[in-house]
């Protein structure tokens, strides 16, 4: 049985469940909620009693001042560097806080702050973009793309594997597609670009298929040359997209490996607009269904999400000590 | 639309999608109720939105993986089991059940993805619409989905 059939399957049997489910009289449900209300009062005041505890905790046993620590290029005033295929990016102390900055593929920067024990640069950094193309709507449409980065060499990433086509990039370099196995199935290939020691593959599928909108061979060479790249004095990359491409965005930065139970950070660019169910400023703790910890929020100032996973310490010290905030510093010049 | 068939309409999927991700009916019974409570206080604003199904599943979709509203829902609904209801007259077959716990263990956007296509046969527009995700990002998800799927399930994926 294929993965497509059995999901199916699994879906068709889950509908069938929802027959047994006995829908309640709307005013029940209110006339419960009016009632549990007195109950989270209640409980809101001992969580706001123990929140103050916790801050004269954190605030008796806080780090000391100029703590020096070794995270492996992410500590304080650290040069940037490298932990396996991600960007760790330079940082600097500020008080008793590391500041770590991020920029973006589009080049909007912020800046995260947090306590050295949080380590968060030597995790490395990972951006991951978008660019919409609308050049055809049948069969299916085309040509949107997710533009993933990495920082290694098309050689670390491919090893001696030829690219099934070259196309001719922006500046005259060669844009490799390559098929994405071993590293993941079969079915999807990658336009490969290589700006300075920034990998960036869009995403293709090598054919149509339920979710998929495989790029003619014309489509990808449009591709190919109409996104740009290059890379910031202090490491970032920097990306643009020529037309037909266009609405070049940020979606899911990832600070720290994308492995289940790893310490992550993920930003999200402009993902709390007034009015969203996820516009929440408060800090709200989450479980992955692992059993994964989490905290996430919405800055206000930035309009960035900010989700925190990974072992449970990793999580308690995000929440109460990591921030971020616009960059201070100007936008770095283009190299 | 009135709140109260907005309620009837949409009541069982909501649960459906809750319990998908959740993995307890009871849990997701308890969530579905908080997220169409808080759909009522704003039922003036929501009301007006394009498609106020699109957003009670947004919302459902985040409060099934939220941990802490979970663990305190979970003591509410185990508490009530026992004088509530029993279990559900037909249960979800062992294979299927499998799969589903299979799409809860993925990360949360990727579990969201999978449970509203298949679940809900919805198309990546809609899927996009509903999670505030760009339609190529909900591809990613998928993509991610079923190749971690088709590794720890041992399937063919096609």
């Amino acid at each position: 049985m294929t993965l497509e059939t059995r999901a199916r399957l699994a879906g068709e049997a889950a509908r069938r469940q929802l027959g047994a489910i006995v829908v309640p009289d709307p005013s029940e449900i209110l006339l419960r909620a009016r009632r549990g209300r007195r109950a989270r009062l209640a409980f809101s005041a001992a969580a706001t009693a123990t929140a103050i505890a916790l801050v004269a905790l954190a605030l008796t046993t806080r780090e000391p001042r100029n703590v020096r620590v070794n995270v492996g290029g992410g500590g304080p005033s650290a040069k940037a560097g490298r932990v396996e295929n991600r960007f760790v990016p330079p940082t600097r102390a500020e008080g008793n806080r590391i500041v770590m900055p991020v920029a973006l593929p589009t080049g909007r920067r912020v800046e995260l702050m947090y306590p050295p024990s949080l380590a968060l640069a030597g995790l490395g950094f990972n951006p991951e973009a978008e660019a919409s193309w609308n050049a055809r709507s049948a069969p299916k449409p085309c040509c949107d793309r997710t533009i993933l980065s990495s920082y290694v060499s098309v050689r670390d990433a491919y090893g001696n594997a030829t690219p099934i086509k070259t196309y001719p990039g922006f500046d005259g370099q060669p844009v490799g597609l390559y098929n994405g196995a071993p590293r993941t199935t079969p079915k999807v290939n990658y336009l490969v670009y290589q700006f300075g020691p920034w990998l960036v593959e869009v995403v293709d599928y090598d054919h149509a298929q339920a979710f998929g909108d495989a790029m003619t061979d014309q489509e990808r060479a449009i591709w190919a040359r109409s996104l740009v790249g290059d890379v910031t004095p202090d490491g970032f990359l920097r990306l643009e997209v020529r037309s037909p491409l266009t609405r070049l965005r940020s979606t899911d930065d990832l600070i720290g490996a994308p492995r289940a139970g790893s310490p992550q950070v993920e930003l999200f660019a402009d993902r709390c607009s007034p009015g969203s169910p996820s516009a929440v400023a408060s800090r709200s703790r989450f479980v992955q269904g692992n059993g994964e910890q989490g905290v996430a929020w919405c800055d206000r100032a930035t309009r960035f999400r900010v989700s925190v996973s990974g072992p449970s310490q990793f999580v308690d010290i995000a929440e109460h000590g990591l921030a971020i905030r616009p960059a201070t510093a100007g936008p770095a010049p283009r190299k | 639309m009135d709140f109260e068939a907005f309620f009837l309409s949409q009541y069982r999927p909501v649960v459906g999608l809750a319990a998908l991700l959740c993995g307890n009916r009871s849990i997701a019974e308890d969530l579905a109720q908080e997220a169409f409570v808080s759909a009522h206080r704003r039922w003036e604003q929501v009301s007006k939105y394009d498609d106020p199904p699109a957003w009670i599943r947004r919302v459902v979709a985040n409060l099934a993986v939220s941990s802490v509203r979970r663990k305190v829902r979970e003591v509410r609904a185990l508490a009530r089991l026992g004088q509530a209801r029993g279990p559900s007259s037909r249960e979800i077959g062992a294979e299927d059940e499998g799969y589903w716990r299979a799409v809860r263990a993925l990360p949360r956007r990727q579990a969201q993805c999978v449970a509203l296509r298949y679940l809900e046969d919805r198309s990546i527009g809609d899927i996009a619409t509903i999670l505030e995700l760009a339609p190529s990002t909900v591809r990613v998800h998928l993509h991610h989905a079923r190749s971690t799927l088709a590794r720890r399930l041992g399937e063919i994926e096609e």
